[in-house]
């Protein structure tokens, strides 16, 4: 079984893990993952019926750009789209 | 009015229908023993008393008219993972603490729509993910049958308040065991309906392919009885397309005929009182007239994993909205909108949530995905391929709820050690198919629950097979 690389893992998850709390996660993830180990192989039907690796993105955590979305907004100030203020109770 | 608490949802019914008491007299004998309880148990987060004396006196008015539903003045408890409009929904979790939601669920609209009347929002582990409320970031329930031990989870909360009387019923969810696990701990009836018989419309996802809501009552008729009132179609959710509705017939304790398999697990860890309690069961059920034989079924040696790998996968696929944007809690200071997601699910998740997001993320990454995800839809194919071969020559199936009664609180404190725990409860929400808790005896003095599951669809026949255990008393 691969490692469990958390740094890595937490960075595609969008979570940040501290120093003092990485020994005790990394025991529960192998312990986990040993746990899910025992499932045998997939059978053709599922690897055929699965969604190609082709089809995803690399696993890599990249800075979020707000370009395009910017582009969409009917308003602007700085960075930010302008909203009425006061428009929505909950 | 003390004596209205311990009465069971028809004999509250028919009572409101006499006039021996007012829906307003009903309402304020729970809210009476929730203030006296909540102390002790703390089995809601959310009390709303001003909300339930209004629709109380609403009930009143209807049932003045002569042609009020059933459930029309009978107080209740949700989930706190189900949306009430203008009431908070916090899934006990510091993420979604002050979260209003400006829409209902439909299981909570249709419930308004009888005249039930809710009185809070019940305690449970953080977004779903625990087996005993002690995953709550606030604070962890008590079983009010021993309040040293855990009352189940994740619907800890609402199963602690139908135990504790302060409700005659509640609505939890379901997806690997968070009904029915409480129920058996707690000594009441859980029902995890066939999976599309109750909208999911407003119930805060954990993994939507498994999510069911469903009932926690004292008795299997009241459990049918609100199934049959959350149950319908719903153009809001597209995998809601059954119904149920309860037959007059099912109650009536005749099971002549019916076949049931006594499910040996793999690997059953069931404390051997519990499997005894169990096999009383089918002998009951053999003296009634029921065919009762042993069946084994090797695929669902595979079940555990296979539901903790797909139900984090698509966990962390579901909480990836909550990056501090759109709703729910923000982290302040934050430079970046990276900054500000990691900042935010770092600070206002707990670590049971944290720990299975990490898992799902891991399950469904490229480098991994072959290993873990794919491994777990096999072994979901097989398992309800396995279902399906043996609901052909068998009606239902019977094994216990949970390897063991309610356990003290604190003990667990791995997560494997608390993931065995769903043993036999995960198979049936990874097939989607009906499974009901009931209790059928006490072991150390805490109860002990044997669980039916039947053929996707066939949640009526769980209902007859129970009413005739409960008639029992076992």
């Amino acid at each position: 079984m691969a490692p469990f690389d958390i740094d890595s893992i937490a960075g595609l998850a969008r979570l940040t893990v501290s120093d003092g709390e990485k020994a005790a996660l990394a025991e529960d993830m192998a312990a986990i993952l040993a746990f899910a180990a025992t499932l045998p192989e997939a059978d053709p039907y599922t690897e055929e019926a699965a969604l190609p690796l082709s089809a995803l993105r690399e696993d890599e955590a990249a800075d979020s750009d707000p370009a395009p979305l910017l582009c969409a907004a009917p308003k602007l100030r700085e960075d930010a789209f302008t909203v009425p203020s006061g428009g929505i109770s909950l | 009015m003390n004596g209205l608490i311990f009465q069971d949802i028809h004999a509250l019914a028919a009572g409101l229908r006499r006039k021996d008491f007012s829906a307003l007299e009903l309402v304020r004998a729970h809210i009476d023993r929730i203030r006296s309880c909540e102390d002790t148990i703390s089995a809601l987060i959310t009390r709303t008393e001003e909300l339930a004396l209004s629709r109380a006196a609403a009930a009143d008015a209807r049932l003045a008219g002569g042609d009020a539903p059933l459930l029309c003045g009978i107080p209740f408890v949700l989930k706190d993972n189900i949306c009430t409009e203008g009431i908070p929904t916090t899934c006990a979790s510091r993420m979604l603490a002050d979260y209003i939601p400006p829409y209902s669920a439909t299981v909570y609209a249709r419930l308004q729509a009888a005249g039930a009347v809710l009185l809070g929002k019940g305690n449970m582990d953080e977004f779903s993910m625990g087996s005993s409320t002690e995953n709550s970031a606030f604070y962890p329930t008590r079983n009010p049958l021993d309040i040293s031990r855990v009352p189940g989870g994740s619907s800890g909360g609402p199963a602690a308040a139908v135990a504790a009387y302060e409700v005659p019923f509640a609505l939890g969810s379901d997806t690997g065991g968070s009904i029915r696990q409480p129920a058996a701990f707690c000594g009441l009836v859980g029902m995890k309906p066939t999976y599309g018989t109750v909208s999911r419309h407003g119930l805060v996802a954990f993994a939507s392919s498994l999510d069911q809501i469903g009932p926690l009552t004292r008795t299997v008729q009241d459990n049918a009885a609100v199934l049959s009132c959350i149950s319908a179609p719903d153009g809001r959710d597209a995998t809601a397309n059954r119904t149920f509705a309860a037959a007059k017939d099912l109650f009536s304790g005749d099971i002549r005929g019916i076949s049931v398999g006594l499910l040996r697990f793999p690997g059953d860890a069931a404390d051997p009182a519990i499997r005894a309690a169990v096999e009383s069961v089918a002998a009951v059920l053999a003296d009634r007239g029921a065919q009762v034989r042993e069946v084994r079924l090797p695929a669902l040696s595979d079940a555990l994993p296979a539901y903790y790998i797909l139900s984090s996968a698509e966990a962390s696929a579901n909480l990836a909205r909550y990056d501090g944007v759109r709703y729910g809690a923000r982290a302040e200071g934050a430079a970046s909108p990276d900054e500000l997601f990691c900042s935010t699910r770092s600070t206002y998740f707990g670590p049971e949530v944290r720990r299975r997001i990490l898992l799902g993320t891991y399950a469904l990454s490229a480098g991994h995905r072959d290993a873990f995800y794919l491994r777990a839809q096999s072994a979901a194919r097989r398992i309800r391929a396995a279902f399906a071969e043996i609901f052909a020559t068998c009606d239902c199936l019977l094994c216990p709820t949970t390897p063991t009664v309610a356990f003290p609180a604190g003990e667990k404190s791995d997560p494997v050690s608390m993931y065995r725990g769903d043993l036999f409860t995960v198979p049936a929400s990874l097939a989607g198919i009906p499974a009901l808790s009931l209790p059928c005896g006490t072991a150390d003095g805490l109860p002990v629950a044997a669980q039916l599951m039947a053929a996707e669809g066939n949640d009526g026949l769980l209902y007859r097979l129970a009413a005739a255990i409960e008639e029992v008393r076992i």
